[in-house]
């Protein structure tokens, strides 16, 4: 490979960060770890890496990213020697070494600083580098993946470092498994195109990692009740298409919450119809693993923005509010179709309890105002029960308004 | 009503930690802000080691932090290198969004120097609105820390104290110490 084209550049990084990428960059490359490999069992987007290994972009390995590249990595220590510097000033020599490829020499210029020069090479996304560890073959794991799917193991949301611990754990492929045909086998199933689209990607956990997970889904047979007869009805032969139909239902309060097919009729919901409706759905046609849930979360005005004068008006920071959403394996799923980010709403939960469809009226109120009364007490709250029942009333009024 | 903050169980690890050496060496919030150089008139440490602020440390400032705690081990004639590893927890710890619960430090896990600016400045002990000899703080601290302490093990200790301003000594012939 010979050079073609140069360019000599000068940057300023934090030096302990700096130190910090190349540990890994060394971790990585000497098990023959592809960036683009590390990103993905990060769970971060595919360049995390390469934009963390270039001293241009502001990518930085932060202490919780530290500790989950130390896992993937099976490092025992994952920080570099304290450095006697705060900031390295960096000259960066950019080569083009052939039509694709570009290497970076860094020298660091700050004042009694000693280093070699250090080498990096971008890598494409796909790129494959050699490697010591154990690769298996593509399809023994495939094989072994879709033993996974069949026993319910995506059942529940999975990290892609969780994914590849449980392949290192087995015996097949053990503590030195390479994950470059796991991670292909993940794109595998979550390909719409050329692949057997078996798995949801869509969601994140509260580290910003991505969680790979088998929605929920059966087919709805009619004659399993008057709900699955309503649905096939008007052409909702699955669970996942009746989700979508009830999320994009208005949202609004029930005349008659009673009645089991409201929905149908007043085509509208609030958060406890739809989800009702949802979990009877899920019960006439046998599924057990789905759970209708009361939770009380702290309704704020960074949650519920819309609130913030009303919060304001009678000094309070929050209000313990009810909320109904359906609960399957470790994660929720909420189908009220306003929005609610399930896995930051998650934070805000102060309680939970599950019900049933029929205690969605009565029992959630009586529930709600239980939890009020031991609220006010427990935080010396300056309001009774029913001038807090009524500022909560005004909040729902204010998210109401447009 | 003022809700507990969820942070990471890993920066709430390494809060927990640096609490603990930065009482081990008695240095108070604004020891550490000078030594990370950021102003400490909004208490930024005090966030820091709050329970309802999800502020948290950076490895910029750890390595601050690894750099001073080295520095003052060299003082002390303590043969120690700190580095960003003895603030992590180990690589098995698990990654999950916890309550900010800020330990609270036991005596009985201190030396001599943590054990009474424990006593002095974080809890702020009672012992120490009144005059007492080096001898009776040796003791009473000793008592605290469950460990056999002398007055000669405290000497340098208060000095610095007193050097420190959180201690003061009534005067030059009598050798008796208070809160300031």
């Amino acid at each position: 490979m010979t050079s073609r084209k140069r360019k000599l550049l000068n940057t300023t990084f934090p030096a302990i960060s700096f130190d910090k990428i190349l540990l890994f960059h060394k971790a990585r490359t000497e098990k023959g770890i592809s960036a683009f490999e590390c990103s993905f069992l990060l769970g971060k987007h595919d360049f995390f890496i390469r934009d963390a290994e270039n001293p241009f972009k502001s990518t930085l390995i932060d202490p919780e990213d530290s500790v989950h590249l130390g896992k993937v990595l099976s490092l025992r220590e994952f920080n570099p020697n304290t450095s006697q510097f705060d900031l390295y000033k960096l000259e960066v020599e950019e080569l083009k070494i052939d039509r694709k490829k570009t290497k970076r020499i860094i020298i660091i210029k700050n004042d009694g600083a000693d280093f070699d020069p250090i080498e990096i090479i971008v890598e494409d996304k796909e790129e494959e580098l050699e490697t010591s560890l154990f690769l298996s073959t593509y399809e023994k794991v495939q094989s072994y993946f879709r033993e996974l799917i069949a026993n319910g193991y995506f059942d529940l949301t999975r990290t892609a470092l969780e994914i590849f611990n449980t392949f290192r754990n087995h015996h097949e492929f053990g503590p030195n498994f390479h994950p470059r045909f796991l991670i292909q086998n993940i794109r595998y199933f979550l390909n719409k195109k050329s692949g057997e689209p078996i798995l949801d990607n869509s969601r994140t956990n509260l580290f910003s990692r991505r969680l790979f997970f088998k929605p929920l889904d059966f087919k709805i047979e009619s004659i399993k009740g008057a709900i699955s007869e309503s649905f096939t009805a008007i052409g909702i032969n699955t669970f996942q298409q009746a989700n979508k139909w009830v999320s994009d239902l208005d949202y609004k309060r029930n005349h008659d919450k009673n009645n089991k097919l409201v929905l149908f009729d007043e085509l509208c919901g609030t958060c406890s119809t739809k989800h009702a409706l949802l979990k009877r759905l899920a019960e006439e046609n046998g599924d057990k693993s789905l759970k209708l849930i009361l939770g009380i979360f702290t309704m704020n005005s960074k949650n519920t923005p819309k609130i913030k004068d009303v919060l304001a008006k009678y000094d309070l920071k929050y209000i313990p509010e009810a909320h109904n959403y359906l609960r399957n394996h470790n994660h929720i799923l909420d189908y009220t179709g306003i929005g609610v980010n399930e896995t930051k709403f998650e934070l805000d939960l102060l309680e939970e309890v599950e019900i049933t469809p029929d205690q969605i009226i009565d029992y959630k109120v009586q529930f709600h105002k239980d939890y009020l009364s031991r609220w006010i007490e427990t935080n010396k709250i300056r309001y009774t029960l029913d001038k807090l029942w009524e500022i909560r009333e005004e909040c729902i009024a204010a998210l109401a308004r447009t | 009503m003022k809700k507990i903050a969820i942070i990471s169980s890993i920066h709430l690890y390494i809060i927990n930690i640096i609490k603990k050496i930065r009482i081990e060496f008695g240095l108070s919030f604004k020891d550490i802000a000078d030594i990370l150089e950021i102003d400490s008139i909004n208490n930024p440490l005090g966030a820091i080691e709050g329970k309802s602020s999800t502020a948290r440390y950076t490895d910029v400032q750890l390595n601050k932090l690894a750099r001073s705690f080295t520095k003052i081990c060299v003082w002390e004639g303590i043969d120690k290198v700190y580095t960003l590893n003895d603030f992590y927890p180990p690589v098995d710890f698990e990654e999950k969004m916890v309550e900010k619960v800020i330990v609270k430090i036991d005596p009985t896990e201190l030396g001599q120097t943590g054990t009474l600016y424990l006593l002095l400045v974080e809890e702020s002990d009672a012992f120490f609105d009144d005059w007492h000899t080096s001898k009776e703080i040796a003791q009473y601290c000793g008592s605290k820390a469950e460990k056999n302490w002398e007055a000669k093990d405290f000497t340098a200790i208060i000095d610095q104290a007193v050097k420190k301003g959180i201690l003061i000594r009534k005067s030059e012939k009598e050798a008796l110490f208070k809160r300031p």
